[in-house]
Formats: structure tokens, C-alpha cells, sequence
């Protein structure tokens, strides 16, 4: 996630831009340009909450073909057996759905709030965006880029 | 088990009525709690009081039929005059559970709450400028960044 960080800098950057029209917008008591701001405010949010999400997808792929090459190259087969069908440099993972390769590497079975559940849903966010379903509330990106970081250190390779 | 968190509440498609609603109720005494907080730290020479209020009508609350709400703003006074302002801001945001913009002059700082929904408020205070940098919000914040 190497690019994260410079990520969640521009965007405290660019959104405290917003938040200084927007005062200027509320001081002149302009209230259609307040709402102009606030609907970019919205549409920055998530253009940069994808631009993040592409950097802990990256990290979530990379752990996942680290966990499948690892266990392939056991010598026991108790823990190599579940592994031989996958293979970890096929660019699609063997056609895995996201979840799949997301539950190698963090328990499912965790619960709600735990990483994994975290992750699914911020993917669940992620493709409501993607696919031109808006969210009409504010991400604040600066929070999800540090509980980005706590997923990444949740990875079991 | 209700959602613990935002992102939870917008992914799981479980909301309701009843829920908003408690969510904003809820919202209205975490804000009440923590201007009463606000003003028993104040030091001496400083006062507080309610400035205009502020609608709160978010989109779970339209979406949901939720009537709007008025919320509180905070003023604290120093020498006759507005030096700083706390004004609700918005309670559904991914990644917190609230956020009340606080403005000094030039400076703003963002108060999130870092507690699950309906859990004991957990308030930290970021500089708009340095977000990641995040403290807890406590009385010896308040008077140095008073003092300043």
C-alpha cells in the first residue's frame, strides 16, 4: 500500500480546500453554493475512498498468493492438499470470487466488525461506487485509510 | 446484533424507521453530553453558551422518513466575544460515529467519535490539516488549544 499514504494527504488536502469555500459559502449566507460544495465533498469522497480501496486490494491479492505459494511448497501434505488446485500466478486467481481468496487470508467465521467482515463490506461500498450507485453519505477517507493499515497487519500469509 | 458501525449500518440493508430515529435521538444526547462536558472545562475567564441551531435531515433520515432535527451549536466566550464555535456536523459518515466541526479563528478541528452505535461516546479531536493525527478529546486539550 505503498502509494496510500500520498493518497490520504491529496485528500485532506483537496477536501480542506472544500471545507474553506464551504465557510465562505455559509459566512455570505449562500446557500446553493454551500450545497454545490457539499455535493463535491460527496463525489471526492468516493473517488478517492476507490483510490484507496485499489491499494488494500492490491495488498489483500498480494497476501493471498503469498498464502497459496506458501502452503503449495509444504512438504506436508495435511497442509499443502487444500492448496494444490489453486495457482497463485494466474491472474484471476483460478476465477476466485473476491471473498474467496479474502477468506484465506482472514477468518470468516470472526464475526461483525472483525477485519474480514470490514472488508467485505467496504468491497460491498467499493461496488456500489464502481457501478454508478452513488453514496449519498460522507466517507471520512482519512479514517478508512487508518483502518486500511489495520486490516493489512489483520493478513495471515 | 445491530450494526456496529456506519459502514455496517449502510451495507447490511437492515434499517428502518425505528432505527434512524434512534440513532438521531441518540445522536442529540451524545451532542447535549458533550457540550455539558465542554463547559466544566472550561478555565477561568471563559464561558459558554447555545448558539443558533443547526437542521439535521441526512439521507438515511429522508430515505427513511425521519422528521428533521435541530441541533445545538456551542459557543465559548473569552472576553466578550465568540472565540470558538462547536457545530454538529453530520452523525453518518464511514469510518465515524459523528463528527462536530470545532472553529478557532483560521483553525478547524474535527471531534469523531470513535465508539460503535449506541456505545459510550469515544470523542478524538483531529486538526483539518493533519486528520490522521488524532487525539483523545479531554480537558487538557480544550484549555491548550484555548491558550494558544
Amino acid at each position: 500500500m505503498k502509494s496510500l499514504p500520498r493518497i490520504g494527504a491529496l485528500y485532506e488536502e483537496i477536501d480542506g480546500h472544500f471545507d474553506a469555500e464551504l465557510d465562505n459559502a455559509v459566512a455570505k449566507g449562500d446557500t446553493a453554493a454551500a450545497q454545490r460544495i457539499e455535493q463535491k465533498q460527496l463525489l471526492n469522497d468516493q473517488a478517492y475512498f476507490v483510490l484507496c480501496w485499489g491499494q488494500l486490494e492490491a495488498e489483500i491479492d498480494e497476501a493471498c498468493r503469498t498464502a497459496i505459494r506458501q502452503r503449495k511448497a509444504s512438504t506436508n501434505w495435511d497442509i499443502r492438499r487444500g492448496f494444490d488446485f489453486y495457482d497463485p500466478d494466474d491472474k484471476r486467481l483460478s476465477g476466485l470470487s473476491f471473498d474467496r481468496p479474502v477468506a484465506l487470508i482472514l477468518d470468516r467465521d470472526s464475526g461483525p466488525g472483525k477485519p474480514y467482515a470490514r472488508v467485505m463490506a467496504y468491497y460491498e461500498t467499493r461496488n456500489k461506487i464502481a457501478h454508478g450507485r452513488l453514496e449519498a453519505t460522507r466517507i471520512d477517507v482519512s479514517a478508512v485509510v487508518a483502518d486500511f493499515y489495520l486490516i493489512q497487519g489483520a493478513l495471515t500469509r | 446484533m445491530p450494526a456496529q458501525t456506519v459502514l455496517e449500518e449502510l451495507t447490511r440493508n437492515e434499517l428502518t424507521h425505528e432505527h434512524v430515529q434512534q440513532r438521531v435521538d441518540e445522536w442529540a444526547k451524545r451532542i447535549e453530553a458533550l457540550y455539558r462536558e465542554v463547559e466544566s472545562w472550561l478555565p477561568r475567564g471563559w464561558t459558554a453558551r447555545r448558539g443558533a441551531s443547526v437542521a439535521m435531515h441526512e439521507e438515511l433520515m429522508r430515505k427513511m422518513a425521519v422528521e428533521p432535527r435541530q441541533l445545538p451549536t456551542l459557543e465559548l466566550v473569552h472576553d466578550g466575544a465568540v472565540r470558538v464555535k462547536l457545530r454538529p456536523y453530520g452523525l453518518w459518515i464511514i469510518g465515524t460515529n459523528g463528527r462536530i466541526d470545532l472553529v478557532k479563528g483560521q483553525q478547524r478541528y474535527f471531534l469523531l467519535d470513535h465508539a460503535g452505535t449506541f456505545e459510550a461516546a469515544d470523542w478524538h479531536v483531529a486538526s483539518a490539516s493533519a486528520r490522521r493525527d488524532s487525539k483523545p478529546f479531554d480537558g487538557a486539550w480544550l484549555r491548550a488549544m484555548l491558550a494558544a
